[in-house]
């Protein structure tokens, strides 16, 4: 009887010291958490901890990188490149991790205040990253640059300046993207359609497909960022450049050009004549990207980095670009899309091998791969060509050459409030429920109010 | 017993649980109500002290009234469904003339609710969808050509459409547990109502339904409570679409924290669900006297 007390005990004690202490470890990590924060971490320079680093080259370095291509013929492309580094870096671990967009974005944020933040990430240019250059979690790299401008040199000029703020630089572009009008090549053979030069030949090629009881322009618009990316192009033709961009930053957003008006008419007019998908709003994106696929839908705005699946598919795709409206304020000579690329986390150890890593990343031979295994165009110039890429993909580089520079997706453009109200908006001013007067004034609104609240 | 007088050992087994609640729900609790006053974002450590400004914003934002009509209509038919309509069903399974069939019953009713939220709701979005969906298929082939709702992306029926799946999903799994109760039901007492002439629907109201009151109460409390939390179904079948027209409390939540970089705000949505159950909590408990006996 004594003995089975004692067992009793014994069981509850262990079970109870196992319980406290995951309690307490707990209570220990965010404790510590807020205060190394205050103290050792955000004092720490980075020139501190790199001085460390170079004297002791045997020292076991863990580098975190995370990223989001989780397909499982995109990912062993991140395996391969810490592989090939590891190997000549015999003290550096890469650590990877990575998880599908969209949690990447929210779930990036998160672990950026945390205290494991990844050292290496992925993050996509305009806003998005200036926030996060704005809070102080990303390393200012323009003393890597400089150093080294044979890297800077090799990227193409504009897929730099987006990861710009005050003059430094952010981030190192590995891939550009950009949205063009893909269509079907039989398609338009077999109903005698030329490629549309201007807007309203745009419009006529739309309508010949609609009574030929196609779908014009597949568009699966559940996800409001379908939308958003014509709008992204509208916004930039209709909308004068230099309007756009001080609407486009958070400190000095009004939203009262007419041109925004006008590009959300643009939008109007495509659905409201039936050009989208039918009952758009309520369509899935891939679902409705599938009419295109199998031959039903003769047109979709697509990414740079989707191109690959139209051969995938088996469809014969050409590209263009939207024509834009003869009455047209903006800059029409711009193309839509951004540089997508990896940011530095401030609170990294040893940022000199963080960049070395990803140097090599942006090596000719990495870019070239990255162009077959992820079909993703690249940042570096000269590692297109025949072999490696698609004719569209071609195409859509030359477009890119050829643009005077790129309007970003607006969602990750504007401040993440204004998208918040503009974004959703897309679809009641394609359900009619609001008018794109209303949706303008509501976004000039919100736009005011984040002055108010950032000047405090 | 000794072991009632060795404070040690009380406070030994009382520890785990003690540790666990406070480091699991109230220092978490206690942490949201405090952030709730602040702005802040979570990659960065700058935190601007706000007030009660994150509550205005939410109670002056002009989706905050569809917000919450979104919750009070989730509640309403859940407790139309998985209370009423399930005790319903739950009787009529109990009745002897379906018994024989009550096991398939049972079944074919429970199984929706052993299959995941996020599974269901990309199912019932293909079933919605307007061009292609079985749905609208359906309704064409009985000869309503002409009718062709769009189901999730309408603003005005798309909270219908949610809702009606998480009756879907969980009318059976109530059922079953009004079923127990039922059955736990003296026999005596129905022979007694029908020696006195009482017919189905008479025995459902006369005996049933007092008799089965109390796993009546359980399933309003689980349900209702949890019609002010509900996320997935929202998330996963409109994200809260078209424009705000589906927006509940915890999606509403989630895109402050996670979309609009506003974790003060989402603070304060946090506390919000939390007074609202727990309001509702206390009047249920209060109502049933839970506890007392």
């Amino acid at each position: 009887m004594k003995k089975a007390k004692s067992y009793l005990l014994a069981v509850m004690l262990m079970a109870s010291a196992v319980l406290a202490g995951c309690g307490g470890n707990a209570d220990n990590d965010s404790s510590a958490g807020d205060s190394g924060q205050d103290g050792q971490e955000t004092e720490a320079p980075a020139e501190d901890s790199g001085s460390e680093t170079e004297d002791s080259s045997d020292e076991q370095i863990t580098l975190k990188l995370f990223h989001n291509w989780i397909n499982v013929d995109e990912a062993p492309y991140f395996e391969d490149i810490a592989a090939e580094f590891e190997a000549s870096h015999p003290n550096v671990k890469i650590e990877i991790e990575n998880v599908g967009d969209p949690d990447y974005k929210s779930k990036l944020k998160v672990m950026l205040g945390a205290e494991d933040a990844p050292d290496i990430f992925f993050s996509w240019s305009g806003e998005y990253a200036q926030k996060f250059v704005r809070a102080g979690s990303v390393l200012d790299l323009t003393q890597y640059y400089d150093e080294d401008s044979q890297w800077k040199d090799s990227f193409i000029p504009a897929s730099l300046s987006p990861f710009e703020s005050d003059g430094k630089i952010y981030g190192v572009p590995v891939r550009v993207d950009c949205k063009m009008m893909v269509y079907n090549k039989e398609l338009f053979e077999q109903y005698n359609v030329e490629v549309p030069t201007t807007w309203d030949e745009f419009l006529e090629v739309c309508q010949t497909f609609k009574d030929a009881g196609l779908i014009p322009l597949a568009l699966g618009n559940q996800e409001p960022w379908a939308a958003c990316h014509y709008i992204s192009t509208f916004n930039g033709m209709m909308v004068p450049e230099d309007v756009r961009a001080a609407d486009y930053n958070y400190k000095t957003g009004e939203f009262t050009d007419p041109g925004y008006v006008e590009a959300l008419n643009m939008l109007k007019t495509l659905n409201d004549s039936g050009y989208f998908t039918p009952n758009t709003n309520a369509m899935d994106f891939d679902m409705a990207r599938n009419d295109f696929f199998i031959g039903e839908a003769a047109m979709t705005y697509m990414q740079a980095i989707e191109f690959g699946r139209c051969e995938e598919n088996g469809v014969d795709a050409g590209v263009f670009m939207i024509p834009a409206p003869d009455d047209a304020k903006g800059n029409t000579n711009l193309i839509t899309g951004s540089p997508d690329g990896f940011m530095i986390s401030s609170k990294c150890e040893h940022p000199e091998v963080a960049v070395e890593f990803l140097k090599l990343m942006t090596s000719k031979p990495w870019q070239e791969k990255m162009i077959t295994q992820l079909s993703s165009p690249a940042a570096v110039e000269g590692v297109h060509n025949e072999e490696n890429s698609s004719e569209v993909t071609l195409l859509a580089v030359e477009q890119m050459d050829k643009a005077d520079g790129f309007v970003n997706w607006l969602d990750s453009d504007v401040h993440s409030q204004v998208a918040d109200v503009y974004v959703p908006g897309l679809q009641e001013v394609i359900a009619g429920s609001v008018t794109p007067e209303e949706l303008m004034e509501e976004v000039h609104t919100t736009a005011e109010q984040i002055h108010t609240l950032e000047e405090e | 017993m000794k072991v009632y007088k060795n404070k040690k050992i009380i406070i030994l087994y009382l520890a785990p649980v003690v540790i666990g609640l406070a480091v699991f729900v109230y220092y978490p609790l206690i942490r949201s109500a405090i952030d709730s006053l602040f702005q802040w974002v979570s990659f960065s450590t700058e935190r601007k002290w706000v007030g009660f400004d994150n509550y205005i914003q939410i109670f002056t934002d002009k989706d905050f009234f569809t917000i919450l009509k979104n919750n009070v209509l989730y509640a309403l038919f859940s407790v139309l469904c998985q209370v009423l309509l399930a005790m319903v069903l739950a009787a009529c399974l109990e009745e002897l003339f379906m018994r024989k069939f009550q096991k398939f019953f049972r079944t074919v009713l429970f199984l929706p609710s052993l299959i995941s939220m996020s599974v269901l709701g990309i199912l019932w979005k293909c079933i919605f969808n307007p061009n292609s969906g079985l749905l609208n298929t359906f309704i064409h082939a009985i000869g309503f050509e002409n009718v062709t709702p769009t189901w999730l992306g309408d603003a005005n029926i798309a909270i219908f459409c949610c809702i009606f799946v998480s009756q879907w999903q969980y009318t059976g799994y109530c059922m079953l547990l009004d079923l127990v109760g039922i059955q736990k039901i003296p026999r005596e007492l129905y022979e007694v109502a029908e020696i006195d002439g009482a017919g189905a629907v008479k025995r459902f109201f006369y005996v049933t339904l007092p008799m089965g009151k109390e796993s009546m109460l359980v399933t309003s409390i689980i349900t209702v409570i949890g019609s002010f939390k509900i996320f997935t179904e929202i998330q996963v079948m409109t994200g809260g679409g078209p424009g705000r027209a589906t927006e509940v409390l915890a999606t509403a939540m989630y895109r402050s924290a996670f979309t609009n970089d506003e974790m003060g705000v989402a603070s304060a949505y946090a506390m919000i669900i939390f007074v609202i159950t727990l309001i509702l909590s206390l009047i249920q408990m209060k109502v049933s006297h839970t506890g007392e006996e």
